[in-house]
């Protein structure tokens, strides 16, 4: 094992994992270090992915694809459901992933391409020279790693990027405090992924239920951290939705997790360093989905690294452009959009919420995103448009 | 002062991201507590299974 390397990746997740492979394949040294001793586990993810988004960075394995999703419902805080449907956009939307499996193949792809992995290696603090970020004091497998540019990617804590100056803080507002179980022998629809909101089913938040087979499912809930408290925690109202809803049902894997849904850390770069995925903060805010903007931030992250090592300029003013870059991306433009949607819909009382859903029972969606549903609401429900306007949203 | 019930705690993170002094470290499976607590019980609320409690003097 070497103690410099080109690049430093800290984190082994969907983001660290393809930064650390297409940096390695455009032929830099990669080192990735990753705290856990296993990769991919424990899981703190509902693991819903979109088809077209999983395709652009791996092949869909069945060993990792848990099941396809060719629908979804939203179900009202009085139980009555909306159907979203996919045939007017290609049938097959989205897959549930078994992220165990998923995130090692990523690594291992990493590892293919001639990145070194080091495991149950946790980043105790960033090595700094003149304000520049040049590795990582390290504990586990190694004790210090240099590199010309870090890659911070360690997820939801993002406590590397912290300790060099970035704030990474979140406040308990912008964290959805989150509880999920594998629920064995239930009756679903094994092609459907359902999303239930209302403030007694997950204030602020929603509750999920994404197939996993023919009868199993991850069954989760993300609540604002706010409205967290004794006896009223993501798994008290886990508990009492499973009880109602799948009483023969057994778990047999509980989970738990937090997922940012504020905006964007305002700087994802700095000298020597750049910061993807969960850790910067590119989470999808209204439906805490992160596995794709995490590995879409990696692979922008590796692009610049390469650049910027070939011109041998590791400054803010050369990785800044990793930041321009994702901010005009589609991404980070539907991030933006989506944070004020998300701020909208909080304030949804639940009579307005059963009202938006009972006004179609199913929609064909021509495209399967956020703001398609929106449009459609729209429609039907015309005083939206206001609403949305006065919530800074404009639907052209 | 801050505890945590190990046996409770799921190591997610999730407390480590909100704490506003940076307090609070998981390493692998362990939740560390650092001396920098300012005893909010921001975590102790955020928490989803409720792993975090801040004791007061009597219950030390």
């Amino acid at each position: 094992m070497k103690s410099r390397y080109d690049v430093l990746v800290i984190g082994g997740g969907p983001g660290g994992a393809v930064a650390a492979e297409k940096a390695a394949a455009e032929g830099l040294s990669v080192c990735l270090a990753e705290k856990r001793p296993a990769i991919g586990t424990p899981v703190r993810c509902a693991e819903g992915i979109g088809k077209e988004a999983l395709k652009k960075f791996i092949d869909p394995d069945p060993c990792f694809i848990s099941a396809e999703i060719s629908r979804a419902a939203i179900t009202a805080p009085d139980g009555e459901s909306m159907i979203l449907d996919s045939s007017k956009c290609g049938n097959k939307i989205g897959y549930v992933v078994e992220r165990k499996i998923f995130d090692r193949e990523l690594v291992r792809q990493a590892a293919d391409s001639g990145a070194d992995i080091l495991l149950k290696t946790n980043a105790k603090a960033p090595v700094i020279e003149n304000g520049f970020i040049k590795g990582a004091y390290l504990e586990g497998m190694a004790d210090k790693i240099s590199a010309d540019v870090v890659i911070a990617a360690d997820g939801v804590e993002s406590r590397f990027s912290r300790m060099c100056g970035i704030n990474t803080l979140v406040s308990p507002r912008e964290m959805m405090s989150g509880a999920q179980y594998l629920l064995a022998g239930i009756d679903i629809e094994p092609d459907m992924n359902i999303f239930n909101v209302g403030n007694s089913v997950a204030p602020k938040g929603y509750l999920w239920v994404f197939p996993k087979g023919e009868s199993i499912a991850n069954v989760g809930v993300g609540i604002q951290g706010l409205k967290s408290g004794e006896g009223h925690r993501a798994k008290d109202y886990l508990d009492n939705f499973v009880r109602k809803k799948f009483p023969g049902g057994k778990i047999i894997e509980f989970i738990t997790g937090g997922v940012p849904v504020c905006r964007p850390l305002p700087e994802t770069a700095a000298d020597g360093l750049m910061v993807v995925g969960d850790a910067a903060r590119v989470v999808e805010p209204l439906t805490g989905g992160g596995i794709y903007n995490a590995m879409y931030t990696g692979e922008l992250a590796a692009k610049v690294a390469v650049d910027s090592i070939s011109g041998e300029d590791y400054s803010r003013d050369s990785l800044g452009k990793y930041d321009s870059l994702w901010r005009s991306s589609p991404m980070g433009k539907s991030l933006e959009q989506n944070y004020l949607m998300k701020e909208y819909f909080v304030t949804l009382s639940d009579e307005k919420l059963n009202r938006l859903i009972h006004s179609a029972s199913k929609i064909a969606l021509k495209d399967f995103s956020v703001i398609q549903l929106v449009k459609e609401l729209v429609l039907r429900n015309p005083e939206l448009i206001i609403e949305l306007r006065s919530a800074g949203i404009f639907m052209n | 002062m801050l505890r945590v019930k190990r046996i409770s705690c799921f190591y997610c993170g999730t407390c480590v991201a909100i704490c506003p002094r940076a307090n609070l470290e998981l390493i692998d499976s362990y939740l560390f507590i650092g001396k920098d607590c300012a005893e909010c019980g921001i975590c102790a609320g955020v928490c989803p299974v409720g792993a975090l409690e801040v004791l007061n003097e009597e219950q030390i």
